[in-house]
């Protein structure tokens, strides 16, 4: 299947809280999948087939990840952008 | 016949209440990458040291200052309300009490800690603050807050909401805030990624760094970032929800309460109600303390008490929470505020301590029950809290079973006007219930079998 055959079927976003076309949730980590991705679209697409055609073990592995807890990435990020500051 | 349980402005609560200082096991620390405790000073550069005094209290009351009692008289004290209709339709003898949240400008409890920590920002001298949003449910009560102290607010809208969602951005640019679609050219962060990646429709986890370094780098040291849920002080502030439900339980000469439930996501709305109850419980008090969360993301009712890392890379604190581990996806479910891997600390540790005794309930008789209170009470509830709808008829039913009167108390956490969409599917007959199966959970906690164990530590008197 084609990495655009679906990409203009609507489902729901649970985190952003309301529909997305396909081609959000395939593209939105830098060109990469959303972690919920099965999820989400297991029960309306061949999801797992689709990600198994069109990724590999190592994306895979990078993008089906929960979303990290908000407090855990506090400390991560700020010195991220202390990086970025100098 | 009293319906509705209002106080004056005079007898709101004066006091927050902080639960980390009666917990009867101390709580335990954040680690950072390092395995040692993260300080003070790794959070400075986001957020006020009012704040953060609040976020590491161990005093039991925190005087709520009369600039935040103004700001909450705009909405506060809230409702309660005596659920007879509910009451009536299910033939039990329970007495069902809920709070109403839903009251407040931005339509759910999110401004209690809006307000007050746009407040105790400015009064340490800040100008501005950040924070990211999806659907802009804490984008506009933090947009709100901050309009009524004069405090500039951005938030970092993530860009395919910001353009699917015109009426939250309104409601957040009617109060004034700075509504920006995520990524940005303001940040570096949102820069990169636009480099690489032109036409991305943004995500929260880019609008969270967005907000982050536009915190961090303001040269001038007057922007900090606002977070909705989570952290020791978000859980203080709310707790104005259950210190107010209990004068108002004493108007109506209610004496003893014996359950209590809120739906719990990061826990502010749960924590809000239940932990005014909690001290209750430590002090002999029999009450059944239950946080309500979907059947299909079993944080709390079937995950281990474990230190668990944010990521991947294990380069993010390590945090004793209620985790799933790394590999867990959760299944579909549409209650956007119920998706929080972790869960917060102290509810966490108030879990272990068994003074709250987690419900998981399945989505369809989630929305069954907020069916029946929208038909009978008149509220079309929040997605999330028709778990607290759905755990209170659950309760109501057992009283009628055993023949026995009880007081039920729940929290209203927010109205459901702008997420309709789950009730639709609903009403067609759309959502499939889905629970995790328990070898699913078991290979996901394999992946934390080897990190270090959180020590549980529990008296056991509960």
């Amino acid at each position: 299947m084609k990495i655009t055959e679906f990409d203009t079927i609507a489902g729901y976003c649970r985190m952003l809280g309301h529909k997305v076309p396909f081609t959000y949730c395939r593209s939105m980590k830098e060109g990469l999948p959303c972690s919920k991705i099965l999820d989400c679209w297991f029960e309306i697409l061949p999801i797992e087939q689709f990600v198994t055609d069109h990724y590999t073990p190592e994306e895979q592995e990078k993008f089906l990840l929960p979303s990290k807890p908000k407090v855990a990435t506090l400390i991560e990020l700020i010195e991220k952008a202390k990086r970025s500051k100098s | 016949m009293k319906t509705k349980i209002t106080l004056l402005e005079k007898e709101m609560p004066r006091q927050w209440y902080n639960l980390a200082a009666d917990l009867p096991s101390p709580m335990l620390p954040p680690l950072g990458p390092d395995g040692n405790p993260v300080t003070p000073d790794q959070l400075a550069p986001v957020f006020p040291m009012n704040l953060i005094e609040q976020e590491v209290s161990q005093e039991r009351w925190i005087d709520i200052p009369e600039g935040v009692l103004d700001l909450l008289y705009r909405w506060r004290p809230s409702p309660m309300h005596r659920a007879r209709y509910l009451e009536e339709a299910l033939g039990t003898p329970a007495r069902i009490y809920y709070k109403n949240e839903s009251v407040s400008p931005a339509g759910s409890h999110k401004p209690n800690t809006a307000v007050a920590q746009a407040w105790y920002n400015k009064e340490f001298g800040i100008k501005k603050i950040t924070t990211e949003t999806g659907a802009g449910q804490w984008g506009s009560a933090l947009s709100f807050a901050c309009s009524l102290l004069g405090l500039e607010c951005k938030v970092f809208m993530v860009r395919i909401s910001f353009d699917q969602k015109p009426f939250r951005k309104v409601m957040m640019e009617t109060w004034g805030g700075q509504c920006i679609p995520s990524p940005s050219n303001l940040t570096n962060a949102g820069r990169e990624v636009l480099a690489k990646h032109p036409d991305t429709p943004g995500s929260l986890g880019i609008a969270i760094s967005e907000a982050i370094e536009a915190a961090v780098t303001d040269e001038r040291g007057e922007t900090r970032y606002a977070l909705g849920s989570v952290l020791n002080h978000v859980m203080l502030h709310q707790t104005i929800i259950g210190l107010e439900a209990k004068k108002q339980l004493e108007k109506v000469g209610e004496k003893k309460v014996d359950v209590v439930i809120g739906c719990a996501g990061g826990g502010s709305n749960f924590a809000g109600l239940a932990f005014p109850f909690m001290t209750d419980k430590i002090n002999g008090a029999q009450i059944e303390i239950i946080p309500v969360e979907p059947a299909s993301c079993p944080t709390m009712t079937r995950a281990p008490f474990a230190y668990d890392h944010g990521d991947i890379a294990k380069m993010t604190p390590l945090l004793p929470m209620h985790s799933l581990g790394h590999a867990f996806v959760p299944p579909p479910i549409h209650a956007g505020g119920l998706r929080y891997h972790g869960m917060s600390p102290l509810v966490s540790q108030s879990i272990v301590e068994g003074l709250a005794t987690p419900m998981a309930i399945h989505q369809n008789e989630c929305y069954e029950a907020a069916m029946l209170f929208a038909r009978t009470e008149g509220i079309i509830v929040a997605p999330e809290t028709s778990h607290a709808v759905a755990a209170t008829i659950r309760k109501a039913k057992e009283a009628k079973e055993e023949g026995k009167e009880r007081v039920i108390v729940f929290n209203l956490s927010g109205h459901g006007l702008m997420d309709l969409y789950g009730y639709d599917k609903y009403m067609r007959g759309e959502l499939t219930d889905f629970a995790l199966p328990q070898e699913d959970m078991d290979e996901s906690l394999a992946e934390i079998r080897d990190y270090p164990k959180a020590e549980a530590r529990k008296t056991g008197k509960w």
